[in-house]
């Protein structure tokens, strides 16, 4: 007896019906397709049991029938399966098991599971091989850098950004090397990452030999949502609501007030220059006001004049106990709010397609006074002209809009610069944050003296926030016009036209009536690319052969416009913040660029069976920025897959396996005009212009750069698919490159443009899938990937040994320097004794230095991430943990931290049980090990100031290594039931408990977050000073499908 | 498709040189020099009020790559633009050649002898070639000395009376001036040879005297705006860290000096010029309170206050030391108080009564029997705020008797001699610097140079 069963289809995401999915009645060859609106209806025969939803990028479903006769089914993406369909060079979507290298896809709500807001921060730990050094959420939307698979060239280098197919700039606003600045974030964070479908990482130049010379350092290749044919029109909402709190601070010392001597020092009243009104004050207990150290006296409740009690006020001439304040610094910081709402519009027919999606992020921060609001208007349209003629537009538009984003690195704009490095422990938040005097001057703790209240060192941090709050405005365009022609089912021809384009203005203020001269600084850079690209492509299977041939050209103009204008000489009417305001002629520049990159490019890849498949590509580019005759560059890739499992037959245990095989090259140019002579233009003298001969010598001989790489890698898939394991091994030798030589200073020069160098570096990733339990009820996936790359300098210019990077405070040095990896600290270390392996130190416990010492690399030895997304009915569980091991960076905030007397390990008790503060000859002290000259193993206790101030510049004690486990993000959604929704008109919704930064189970550095301290548009990133603390984030997140 | 037109043309920047702009922007580097503080430390002028490390002798490398790239190159590419039959033409709207080359060749000279007497051995004859040499070796300090010589007395001789230079807001396009600043020049590096060298140093130094000297101080003319501005000025912006040393007080005050008024301001707690110990450690000298002392005169400090380059009562003091070496047929005593006299009127300080009660002390009064301690220990106090030179004098004289920081930082605890090289050249010059090394000794704080020899 036959029976009708009938019911809807609908995607788990969205609640969207999904139309086209086949429906198979197990066992026999009865079945439907679901129609627009995802419904099917089919014939049962008896014996039918069980029914079978599949659909490509679906989980395949089997439902039992039961004797019903509607039934409703949901169905959700299959990541497994998902992954088998990538995007690739030239935005064309593959077949993965065709490419013959490592390419990973990250599906949009894997990104977006915790709304982090900036994409490069969504990817740490997602993709074996990329490595991902973020900022504090303090830093607010400050710079998230990226590196793949290491450092591929003496400069740094990070990869390319392509958003359907238009190539974006990730540039950093933010300071060059951590010395201080203000962190205006990277600019791949004006993606909205709720309009992500995928992001494919093509993480070798085998992938990306299509892209050009910027794709030396990998793609990550962005693919946004788009409409699809439905009837009516969804709607899709999104909000989150999260906390930010201050997470991560050191361990301070509480015993020991502000000052040098535990000795209190006393007022005297002098007639001849204190007022009348003073007398009083003789002999009243004073603090040391103009230390910015903590090695003053023990807090024991003693009766003293405060720093505020020398300002008019309520407090003047009080004496109030000296008293601890444990959390000063940590109530320093608010918590921050971030409301991130989102609301997509998408539908369409057979002939048109449109996607709307709208966004808007309030974020208040952590530091006090700092806000962000960042709009996103996003636009996925495609219809059909004729039946051949496809047109399709991609438009994105995003404002972002800062106030007091934090100063970070060493500088006194940075408020934790100071807490962590020059502070007094005794500080009370709530007296400081009453910053201004009632006349509207300022008031701070670091007094020159009782007499004259004008700052020392520090200015009042709440000053520093409120006062001096920098403004920033980006907006942001990018997005393409196409037309695709089908001449015929295999023949195709599609022409776009690209752009990106922002327009970022910075304005930084210093308050006048503080410690500097008050200022103003207004920038603006106005950066712009266009791409025209025309792009054949030929597909067709010949019996057991396929064919897919791509033929294209594309021009590329690059034009970047910067203005800066800075006072000089402080602002003519206070608080009055204008370039016209300047009291001296003002600091101005400007500065145009143009760069046009002319190419064309190739690639055929034939299938033979689904099993051996070979891919060719070809590519030459014409650059402006070249000598004329050198600036031709062509570059092939050649690679290869094997499938060997088709060739097995069908096993149970292994499903899936392939071979891949690659050979690639890469070539690069040089920026706009660096090979012709010109002269800098020098500070005047009065009237009189100065010009200098520029430092760095121009080459008209530049050849261009190539990197070559070879990739081999294994793809396995075991036990109906559930358990999927990927391995792949590159090898990169970046040769010729184009660096700015640091040469001898006496040569009248300090740095030569040459080719020169080869970097290699080799590595290994693997991903490792599965999925240990699936049923109805209960799904858990987990995913783990690692990377492990090594990295080698073997060549540099000539006989040069080494190449000092950069050079960062007292003496640290970042270099690169032959048979070692890229990256090498160099500084001064201790003496080591060889017999007993101790450090050497004098007779007096201080230790013998030992200058230009290796001290490790900046690179880690691996990275990954784990996660695991659990799912039991209508709950979600994701958790994911992501980890780096290795990579060195020294730390100035871990050097005057005790340098100052701030640290706890600077007070408290020595091993004999007393005051280590306690003079050395009364059994204080810190003891210090090690050997002394002719003397053998010594314990010397050493008094711990002189102790920690010796240890200044001995960067080896500073030096930790940046390994780190995080558990980083974590969601907790339930799906409400649809028989609840249906008495709403709404298809779905998923409320979830969602958390960042929770908790870093594991760091070698105490009190410091060691995977955030990004701070350098350079991804140089090896060292820090001030670094804001970690931020933890949680709270909600709704999404609502109606 | 390889056709771009002028698109790689640099908008941002000129081409063509303008040697009147290069000239005023190596002009603007002396003031690195006149400005130092390193060197005022070393001498203990000055003491530093919390932060001391300075004057502890911490830093052992200095960095003299931008006085290569930066004036020195400038002034290179002036002789060579003034060279050059394809661009000499193009060139003497900034002044005839040969007096463009002669300027540029006595600022270079000025620039290298500072270096030689800071570091000792220097890269030299090989030096200043742009990508032409990249490992340039270094000269001896013997070769440059005498090779300084024979640049300002070639610049002096082959000034032709053509258009002055332009771009000189030192002298002004005065001809003459550059010519008795190269002589005077050359009469102080003759001097300082007068250990090692004797009969160079005299032969070297008389000619120089005959040829003409400076008749009036040679100074730094800061402007009142921010990117000129006198160094200790912007120094004093935001931090309150030099104060006078209690070197300089103890033997100014008890002589009543009227310069101590000049070189020091009163501490706001006494009234009084009170002095800052010298090279003492941060805790100590923190627990000094910012009223106890007197910091660095505010005259001398103002935005626009000059700084001299070369003074008359420095040279007076070699001229006073020429004679006492029986170089020169002039009175050394009468030239020692002329010098003392100079250096008051430098300072504004000169009225005739104390000026003559000044120098009627025992302590003041020329000594003939030790004329190289008056003319040291006066020399020393006359050349406040001239880091270097007076540096180079303490070191070459032995006075006055200065004691080495307390609380030094560097191994041997000593007062400098000399500043090790910048790392760059250990690390990118490498077997020069290691030829040089060898031959000159230990690249430390402690090596002397060649002219040191006592």
């Amino acid at each position: 007896q036959n029976s009708t069963v009938k019911g809807t289809v609908t995607s788990a995401e969205n609640g969207e019906p999904v139309p086209g999915v086949s429906v198979l009645v197990k066992g026999t060859s009865k079945g439907a397709v679901t129609d627009l609106e995802g419904q099917y209806s089919l014939e049962v025969p008896s014996e039918g049991e069980v029914l079978i939803f599949s659909f490509i990028g679906m989980a395949t479903e089997e439902v039992s029938i039961k004797g019903r006769t509607v039934i409703d089914v949901s169905m959700s993406s299959d990541v497994k399966s998902l992954n088998e369909v990538v995007v690739t060079a030239l935005n064309v979507s593959r077949d993965e098991s065709s490419l013959g290298y490592a390419i990973q896809s990250v599906d949009g709500d894997e990104l977006s599971s915790v709304r982090e807001a900036n994409v490069v921060g969504s990817l740490a730990g997602k993709v074996a091989g990329v490595q991902v050094i973020g900022s504090s959420g303090a830093a607010l939307g400050g710079s998230q850098n990226i590196r793949l698979r290491g450092i591929n060239s003496l400069g740094g280098g990070s990869p390319l950004f392509v958003v359907d197919g238009t190539p974006i700039s990730n540039r950093s606003f933010s300071p060059d090397n951590d010395y201080s600045g203000r962190d205006y974030g990277n600019l791949a964070a004006d993606i909205n990452p709720d309009d992500i479908e995928s992001i494919s990482v093509l993480k070798g130049p085998s992938a990306a030999a299509l892209y050009g010379n910027r794709a030396a350092n990998g793609v990550i290749i962005i693919t946004t949502k788009k409409g699809t044919s439905r009837k009516g029109i969804g709607v899709e909402i999104n909000h989150s609501t999260t906390f930010e709190k201050v997470y991560i601070l050191p361990d301070y010392q509480n015993e020991y007030a502000g000052g040098y001597s535990q000795e209190l020092a006393t007022f005297d009243y002098n007639p001849e220059t204190h007022p009348e009104s003073w007398a009083a004050f003789d002999g009243q207990q004073v603090m040391n006001y103009s230390a910015d150290e903590s090695w003053g006296p023990r807090m024991e409740g003693q009766m003293v004049r405060h720093w505020d009690s020398w300002y008019e006020g309520e407090s003047f001439g009080e004496l109030r106990p000296l008293l601890p304040n444990e959390n000063n610094v940590r109530d320093f910081f608010e918590t921050g709010v971030t409301m991130n709402t989102g609301v997509a519009l998408s539908g369409g027919d057979e002939e048109t397609l449109f996607r709307l999606s709208l966004n808007h992020i309030d974020q208040k921060g952590v530091i006090p006074g700092s806000e962000l609001l960042k709009n996103n208007v996003s636009f996925n349209g495609s219809t059909k002209l004729t039946d051949k003629l496809k047109a399709s537009l991609n438009f994105n538009f995003t404002s972002t809009q800062g106030q007091g984003r934090p100063a970070s690195g060493y500088t006194g704009r940075n408020p934790v610069n100071s807490f962590n490095q020059w502070f007094q422990r005794q500080l009370d938040m709530d007296r400081l944050e009453n910053y201004k005097n009632p006349d509207g001057t300022y008031r701070t703790w670091n007094i020159r003296s009782p007499s004259n209240t004008r700052p020392l060192y520090w200015d009042n941090p709440y000053y520093e926030v409120y006062e001096n709050a920098p403004r920033d405005k980006r907006d942001r365009v990018y997005g393409n016009f196409g037309l695709t022609y089908d001449f015929t089912e295999e023949l195709s021809v599609s022409a776009f036209a690209r752009t990106d384009f922002f327009n970022q203005k910075i304005e930084e203020r210093v308050a006048s009536g503080g410690l500097d001269l008050d200022e103003y600084y207004i920038s603006q850079r106005i950066g712009r690319e266009d791409n025209y690209e025309i792009l054949a492509q030929y597909d067709k299977n010949f019996g057991g052969v396929s064919l897919v041939a791509n033929a294209g050209g594309n021009i590329r103009r690059n034009f970047y416009d910067t203005m800066g204008e800075r006072t000089q000489g402080g602002l003519s009417v206070p608080d009055f913040y204008n370039i016209d305001a300047s009291i001296d002629r003002p600091d101005v520049s400007n500065y145009y660029s143009e760069k046009t990159v002319r190419s064309v490019y190739g690639s055929v890849s034939l299938g033979y069976m689904s099993t051996i498949f070979l891919d060719l590509t070809a590519r030459n580019d014409w650059s402006s920025a070249l000598p004329k005759a050198n600036n031709s560059y062509f570059y092939p890739s050649i690679s290869t897959s094997f499938v060997f499992t088709e060739l097995m037959g069908n096993t149970n245990f292994l499903n899936f396996g392939k071979l891949r095989l690659s050979y690639a090259q890469v070539g690069s140019d040089v920026s706009a005009y660096d090979i012709a002579q010109v002269y800098d233009v020098g500070t005047p003298y009065g009237s009189l212009p100065a010009l200098t001969v520029p430092n760095t010598y121009p080459n008209p001989n530049l050849r261009p750069a190539l990197s070559s790489s070879y990739e081999a890698g294994v793809d396995l898939r075991f036990l109906q698919r559930r358990l999927g394991l990927d391995v792949t091994y590159y090898r990169n030798d970046n040769k010729d490159q184009i660096i700015n030589l640091t040469v001898p200073g006496s040569s009248g020069i300090t740095q030569a443009k040459v080719n020169a160098g080869n970097i290699r570096s080799e590595g290994l990733e693997v991903m490792l899938s599965a999925t240990p339990i699936t049923n109805q009820d209960f799904n858990w996936d987990m995913t783990l990937n690692f990377a492990r790359n090594t990295n080698q300098v073997v060549e540099l210019y000539q006989d040069q040994g080494n190449r000092q990077l950069q050079s960062a405070y007292w003496g640290m040095t970042l270099n690169a320097k032959v048979g070692e990896p890229w990256g090498t600290l160099i500084g001064t270390g201790y003496t080591y004794d060889e017999e007993t392996g101790l450090p050497m130190i004098n007779p007096d416990g201080s230790y013998v230095e030992n200058q230009n010492q290796d001290l490790g690399t900046v690179l880690p030895d691996f990275t990954g991430g784990f996660r695991n997304t659990l799912t039991y009915k209508n709950f979600d569980l994701t958790a994911f943990l992501d980890f780096q091991k290795g990579g060195q960076f020294y730390s100035v905030t871990k050097m005057f931290l005790p340098y100052s007397g701030l640290a706890a390990e600077t007070a408290g008790l020595n091993d004999l049980g007393n005051p280590k503060r306690d003079p050395v000859d009364q059994g204080g002290g810190i003891p210090v090990t090690g050997v002394v000259e002719g003397e053998g193993v010594q314990t010397v206790y050493v008094d711990p100031s002189e102790h920690y101030k010796g240890l200044f510049g001995v960067h080896e004690e500073y030096i930790y290594d940046a390994s780190y486990v995080k558990l980083r993000e974590v969601r907790l959604g339930y799906t409400l039931p649809s028989k609840l929704m249906a008495k709403w008109p709404i298809h779905s919704a998923n409320v979830a408990f969602i958390a960042k930064n929770l908790w870093l189970i594991h760091s070698n550095v105490d009190g410091l977050d060691p995977s955030e301290f990004a701070a350098g548009g350079n991804g140089y990133s090896y060292f820090e000073a001030g670094l804001l603390p970690g931020v933890r984030s949680y709270g909600f997140n709704i999404r609502v499908v109606l | 498709c390889s056709d771009f037109g002028d698109m790689n043309v640099n908008p941002n920047k000129p081409s063509t040189p303008l040697t009147s702009s290069l000239l005023t922007d190596a002009q603007r580097s002396v003031s690195d020099v006149i400005g130092n503080e390193t060197s005022v430390l070393y001498v203990q002028h000055i003491s530093q009020k919390q932060y001391t490390e300075g004057s502890r002798y911490q830093t052992i490398y200095f960095n003299f790559n931008g006085y290569y790239s930066g004036p020195m190159f400038d002034l290179e590419r002036i002789i060579d633009l003034n060279t050059d039959e394809a661009t000499k033409g193009d060139m003497t709207a900034a002044g005839s050649n040969a007096n463009q080359i002669a300027v540029a060749r006595i600022l270079k000279a000025y620039f290298y002898s500072v270096l030689t007497d800071r570091w000792g051995e220097l890269p030299y004859t090989e030096a200043l070639q742009g990508d032409e040499d990249l490992s340039p070796a270094y000269d001896t300090q013997k070769d440059i000395y005498y090779s300084l010589f024979t640049e300002l007395t070639e610049a002096v001789a082959q000034m032709d009376g053509g258009t002055p230079v332009e771009g000189d807001f030192l002298l002004e396009g005065d001809m003459e001036g550059w010519e008795q600043f190269a002589n005077s020049l050359r009469l102080t590096l003759a001097l300082r040879l007068s250990d090692v060298d004797p009969a160079k140093a005299e032969a070297e130094f008389v000619a120089a005297y005959e040829a003409g000297i400076l008749e009036t101080d040679l100074m730094y003319p800061y402007l009142a705006a921010t990117n000129n501005q006198n160094p200790w000025y912007a120094r004093f912006l935001t931090r309150v860290d030099h104060v006078i040393s209690s070197t300089m007080v103890d033997f100014m005050k008890p002589l009543d000096d009227p310069r101590l008024g000049v070189y020091a301001d009163p501490a706001a707690a006494t009234g009084t010029i009170e002095g800052m110990p010298y090279g003492i450690s941060n805790a100590v000298a923190g627990e000094i309170t910012n009223d106890e002392v007197s910091y660095l005169g505010s005259t001398a400090r103002q935005q626009d206050a000059p700084l001299p380059i070369m003074t008359r009562s420095q040279l007076l003091f070699s001229l006073a030391e020429g004679a006492a070496r029986g170089w020169i047929d002039e009175s050394a005593e009468d030239l020692y108080y002329e010098a003392i006299q100079a250096s008051f009127e430098q300072w504004g300080v000169f009225d005739q009564a104390s000026y003559d009660t000044y120098i009627a002390q025992p302590e003041v009064m020329y000594d003939s029997s030790n004329p190289y301690m008056s003319i040291g220990n006066q020399k020393w106090a006359a050349l406040f705020l001239q880091g270097f030179e007076a540096w180079a004098e303490w070191r070459r004289l032995d006075y006055p008797e200065l004691t080495p920081a307390p609380d030094a930082l560097n191994e041997s605890g000593q007062i400098p001699v000399r500043q090790a090289y910048p790392t760059t050249e250990r690390d990118l010059n490498e077997a020069n610097y290691a030829e040089a090394v060898a031959r000159q000794g230990e690249d430390g704080l402690d090596t002397k140079l060649w002219w040191d020899v006592n």
